[in-house]
């Protein structure tokens, strides 16, 4: 009985694996099965989503199976090590500021032959971010989108102190200056329990924070001509960093924010500097009236940080030109998508799409659009995400009030110097 | 051994001659040497599997610490650099420094916890089964669970414990995950929490195992109960206590995934621990070569302390 039981199991689990692994191949007979690797969450990926089922709508021999992954270095990490075993995906996704590290590691094929192929208009892309793809010559990567650090504004706050104007817009002079009155009086007039800047007292928002200012100054670059050895104007570095501590010891920051954009969207803070791709999470807070707006000018001219997401063809076992064709067909149809993708809070690379009626219509993304065109990209060093690692590392100290500002910026300049070297 | 056992030998490797000749063309090896090689089969499903995960490993890492090596392969020998390099990277020392600052003070505690523990649950009392279960619980819960709990619990302004603090009419705000000192005391209490279990398991084993005529025999001669503790209990479960501080050393050293959770190893660096170091090497700044010769400098360490260890027991029983 037992045994006959167990047979009878076993016979049928032979007899599925047959059927299905027969309905696969089915499939592949008829449709390029392609898979893409991303690491779009959160506000993000719902966006991302509705692209991939129109471009398998769009069409009947591609489908294109999407793959989220944690975002950050564990999936560079990952990509990379899959396109070393031959076994990455056919598509990926990649930030601007890590594409130079994928190309020197030859993880990712030049998209020249396939943009022919497919017809792909680069010139409807933006140029500055264009530029930033293009190694030796060669296209790498399809820019999708810019996405810079703004700042975001509580409308019912500022209004509470007095500093909105009739069109909604906050009343903020120029320079420090401005920006310090701004907070002092956002400080006297809100309750105790209400802040004027929500930002963590760590990791990437500080770091951003501290670029845009140094940035801000002039350097483009905290690395020189061959990324060989940093290159940190100290005195600036310093005086950016002087000043964010400053923001957390003149008490305008709760210290140590478990997080910092719910307590933003919770109306216990007036301002929060953050990317772009918080508006839709903004969006969804049920009856928050909130502003967006540029990262304002602070220490000279206009400039801030962000990065750019693209798309990538990573570099597989066997070559195979039509599976490749249908990427390029796939990455071209998502650039493309610049509408859908806008919603998502982050500024098209496509100079069209962000001149069109539809985008200018979407609240909140039009008014930091010209964002994109300030901010200051990381260099083309392979080393960009590993040195963020360390310049957040060491600006945490300052934070936290462990370490002087010039002894953490010095510290970070010396490993920089070790990881380049 | 067994009938059943000799039985599979003779399957293995019939005998030629004897009592049992059915299978024809046997072998003419020894006794001696027939269960040998039975042996060696009976272990060779283990043996691959410890040879290729453990074995292998080894010495690919040992090869790979000779050379710059990244994380797509590309390679190129460098002989001993990375061990030079390793000798005057200060950040490999400082995380030399917080993994050992970790392992002298969690050790002590998560012994005298766990023996603590181990002595209320060995009270018979109508809680036993409710004090063994809860002590031991939180041990099989998964590092991330457990490191989650802690963030949630440690927050300022709205986790549990600062609620509590301010309930009882407190006025502070401590800091317990940004604060260096007090993330230290974070992650030593959560690690305690999370595994003291274990050692209590052993500790109430040995406790066990001490007959209840030796209580009467002390009772019966005079002694009080901390006379009683410390001079019976503590020397019988000396043996014991013996091999907790061994493992608990030797896994507090290879401390990595809870203070990766909880703290990240900062703020900064100043609760990244050796393994967090060796990894970020690794994994984030693409150096594998120079990550596998950090491994192989902290194996160095853990085997001078378990010799170290080793002798003073020798001595202290000599």
């Amino acid at each position: 009985m037992k045994k006959s039981f167990w047979v009878t199991v076993t016979l049928s689990m032979v007899l599925a694996l047959v059927l299905f692994s027969g309905i696969t191949i089915i499939n592949a007979d008829s449709k390029i099965e392609l898979t893409f690797w991303s690491f779009f969450g959160g506000g993000e990926s719902s966006y991302m989503q509705e692209i991939v089922n129109n471009f398998n709508k769009s069409q009947s021999e591609i489908v294109v199976k999407n793959v989220i992954q944690e975002w950050g270095t564990p999936y560079y990490t990952k990509l990379m090590t899959a396109v070393a075993a031959g076994k990455g995906p056919d598509i990926g996704a990649a930030h601007v500021s890590e594409l130079p590290a994928l190309v020197d590691s030859g993880s990712v094929y030049a998209l020249d032959t396939y943009a022919k192929d497919e017809n792909v208009n680069w010139g409807k892309i933006n140029k500055n971010i264009l530029d930033a793809t293009i190694y030796d010559g060669k296209h790498y990567a399809v820019p999708l989108d810019t996405h810079p650090y703004i700042m975001y504004y509580n409308k019912n706050l500022l209004k509470k102190a007095g500093l909105l104007d009739a069109q909604g817009k906050p009343i903020l002079a120029s320079g420090t200056v401005g920006l310090d009155t701004f907070f002092a009086t956002l400080k006297k007039k809100l309750p105790a329990d209400v802040y004027p800047l929500a930002q963590p007292t760590n990791g990437d928002d500080c770091y951003r924070l501290w670029y845009a200012l140094y940035v801000q100054q002039g350097p483009t670059s905290l690395l020189n001509a061959n990324f060989t050895k940093s290159e940190i104007d100290m005195a600036k570095a310093v005086k950016a960093a002087e000043y964010v501590k400053s923001l957390y010891t003149r008490g305008y920051i709760q210290k140590n924010l478990a997080d910092f954009v719910k307590t933003f969207s919770s109306g216990k803070a007036a301002v929060t500097f953050t990317g772009g791709w918080t508006t839709p999470v903004f969006e969804g807070v049920k009856g928050f009236s909130f502003g967006a707006m540029e990262f304002p000018t602070l220490m000279g001219k206009t400039a801030t940080w962000g990065d750019s997401h693209t798309i990538i063809l990573p570099v597989q076992s066997k070559d195979d030109k039509v599976r490749q064709d249908a990427a390029m067909k796939f990455a071209s149809f998502v650039a493309d998508s610049g509408k859908i993708w806008a919603q998502a809070g982050h500024v098209p690379a496509s100079d069209a799409v962000v001149a069109s009626a539809e985008f200018k219509a979407l609240p909140y993304r039009s008014e930091y659009a010209t964002a994109a065109k300030h901010v200051v990209f990381f260099s083309h060093s392979k080393n960009n995400w590993a040195m963020i690692d360390i310049i957040k590392k060491n600006l945490d100290t300052i934070w936290n009030g462990s370490t002087p500002s010039k002894t953490a910026l010095t510290k970070m300049a010396m490993d920089i110097d070790n990881l380049v070297k | 051994m067994g009938q059943g056992y000799r039985d599979w030998v003779e399957f293995i490797l019939p005998y030629k001659t004897g009592r049992r000749r059915y299978i024809r063309g046997g072998s003419n090896l020894t006794k001696k040497s027939r269960i040998l090689i039975a042996n060696i089969v009976f272990l060779l499903p283990f043996l691959i599997l410890y040879i290729m995960f453990t074995i292998f490993p080894m010495i690919q890492g040992l090869y790979m610490s000779f050379f710059k090596w990244t994380i797509i392969r590309k390679m190129d020998f460098v002989g001993l650099t990375n061990f030079q390099k390793m000798l005057v990277d200060s950040d490999f020392w400082d995380a030399v420094k917080n993994t050992t600052f970790f392992v002298i003070i969690s050790t002590p505690f998560m012994v005298a916890t766990a023996l603590l523990l181990a002595l209320i649950s060995n009270r018979k009392t109508k809680f036993v089964k409710f004090f063994r279960i809860t002590f031991f619980v939180p041990f099989i819960l998964s590092v991330s669970v457990v490191s989650y709990l802690a963030i949630f619990m440690l927050q300022p302004y709205t986790g549990l414990v600062n609620s509590f603090i301010h309930i009882c009419g407190i006025k502070a705000e401590p800091y317990w995950l940004a604060d260096p000192r007090l993330a230290w005391v974070s992650i030593t209490a959560t690690t305690i929490w999370w595994t003291v279990g274990f050692n209590m398991i052993l500790y109430l084993s040995a406790l066990q195992e001490i007959p209840d005529e030796i209580h009467e025999a002390a009772s019966l001669d005079g002694a009080n109960n901390a006379q009683y503790f410390f001079k019976i209990i503590l020397p019988l479960i000396t043996p014991i206590t013996k091999i907790i501080v061994m493992l608990q050393i030797l896994a507090s050293f290879k401390v990595f995934a809870q203070i990766y959770l909880i703290t990240k190893g900062g703020p900064g660096s100043a609760t990244r621990p050796i393994i967090q170091y060796i990894y970020e090497t690794g994994f984030t700044k693409s150096s594998l070569g120079y990550a596998s010769a950090m491994s192989y400098g902290l194996f160095i360490i853990l085997v001078i302390i378990t010799l170290i260890q080793f002798k003073i027991t020798k001595e202290k029983e000599a």
